[in-house]
Formats: C-alpha cells, structure tokens, sequence
C-alpha cells in the first residue's frame, strides 16, 4: 500500500512531538525543584530532532531518498546560568544566603507546549487528508 | 454404453482429498495471485491492528497514534478489498445478462 510511507512520516512526526511534550511536561512539573540527586537544581531539558531516511534501502529513486522522517535524536539540558533568589531561611540556601532556582522560564516552556500541540495537530490532519483521500479513490467509477 | 468406459474412472483413496484446496494453484501473475496477496495484505494489516489495540490496553508499549493509524490502514485495505468484490460481482452479472 503506498499509503504506508505517509502514514510512516506522519507517526515519526506525532512520536517526536509526543516525545517534545514529555520534556516540556518534565520541565514544567520541575520549576520549582531546588534538590536534584546529581546536586543543584534542576536544570531545563530540551529534544533535538534528527531526519532518519523514510525508505531505508540503497537503491532509491530521487523522490524516495528525498522523503524524511523525523525522530528525537537526544535530550540535552539548557546551559543558561541558574537565576539565583535571596532567602536565607531556605535549606538549600548557600553561605551568602541565595538560592538557586531551576532556569525554566513558564511563559516560554508554554508557548513551546502551543507549537508542538499544533505541530502534533498538523501531523493528525495530514493522516486524516490522506486517508480521506484513498477512500474517495476507491469510489472512482461508482 | 459400453461399461468398460466406467473402469477408466478409478477411485483412488490414497490421493489425499480433505485437507487440500482444489489443486489449481494460480501461476503467477494472474487474477488470482494478485487477489491472493491482496487479501493476505489484508488480513495481515487486520491483524496488525488488533494487535495494537490489545497493546494499547493492557498498558504501555504503544502509543495511541500508533494504534490510531494502524486502524486507519486496516480499513482503507478492507475497504478496497469490499471494492473490488464489488467490481467482480458486477462484472460476472454483467457477463451473466449476455443473451447466448
């Protein structure tokens, strides 16, 4: 079924974005986190995306060795500097009294949580376009 | 009639008759092979599809998406699977009008 490449790309799409919204879940529920097991706060992660071949072979036409699926390659962590809060009274406070926040922005962890819904949205109407579609060809000379 | 026409038709009991299909296997290539591998096509995507779902249930190992499209191919094979007995039955219909 020829079908089965689009369907292919378009999973790898919802699995990556599934995948981006993990993170960015993780991110959000650590926002406060001060104490990690490795020391320090904690520090925001964030998914690298990579293209895999869609149609893996060697001997391929131009159009099939130009189709991409996507996949999350590796989760890395933000290298911003730690903002830093002064409360003294706090357990985690260092010697001059500060506090050390994990560097996860809500506004921004936010609007990434919006584009992969949508990108994971855009991803669902393509499979559903598609099928759509080969179900309309299948009425042809009905 | 002669009856000695009647001995050319022997029964056989060796030849095994209950577990094979009628020995007409399709050369490649024709109708029939290519039906064949469409409903084994088919019934392969069904089957993948049942599994998914069962996967999907009894906890994780799959994704809902997964599930979702697998579903999504199952159908549209069955779907074309229903069309083409459709276009056989019409054609043999038609075939079965013709005036001798």
């Amino acid at each position: 079924m020829d079908l089965g490449v689009i369907f292919s790309i378009a999973g790898s799409g919802l699995e990556a974005q599934r995948v981006r919204m993990d993170v960015i879940a993780s991110n959000l529920a650590n926002a406060q986190t001060t104490r990690t097991p490795e020391g320090g706060p904690y520090r925001r992660r964030d998914v690298l995306f990579v293209t895999t071949p869609a149609l893996p072979g060697t001997f391929q036409s131009a159009l099939e060795a130009a189709l991409r699926q996507v996949q999350v390659s590796r989760v890395v962590e933000d290298p911003r500097p730690f903002p830093e809060i002064y409360q003294p009274g706090h357990p985690d406070a260092d010697e001059r009294g500060y506090v050390q926040l994990p560097n996860v922005n809500i506004l921004e962890e936010m609007v990434n949580l919006m584009a992969a819904s949508r990108a994971y949205e855009a991803n669902i109407t393509i499979l559903n376009t598609t099928k759509a579609m080969a179900l309309r060809a299948l009425e042809i000379g009905r | 009639m002669d009856i000695r026409l009647i001995q050319g038709m022997q029964w056989n009991p060796s030849s095994p008759t209950s577990a094979q299909p009628p020995s007409k296997a399709p050369d490649q290539g024709s109708f029939g092979a290519l039906l064949e591998r469409v409903l084994e096509e088919t019934n392969r995507l069904q089957l993948e599809a049942d599994a998914a779902v069962e996967r999907l249930m009894t906890g994780r190992g799959e994704n809902l998406h997964q599930a979702m499209i697998a579903l999504a191919k199952a159908e549209v094979s069955l779907q074309f699977v229903i069309q083409v007995r459709n276009k056989m039955v019409e054609a043999y219909q038609e075939l079965m009008r013709m005036q001798i």
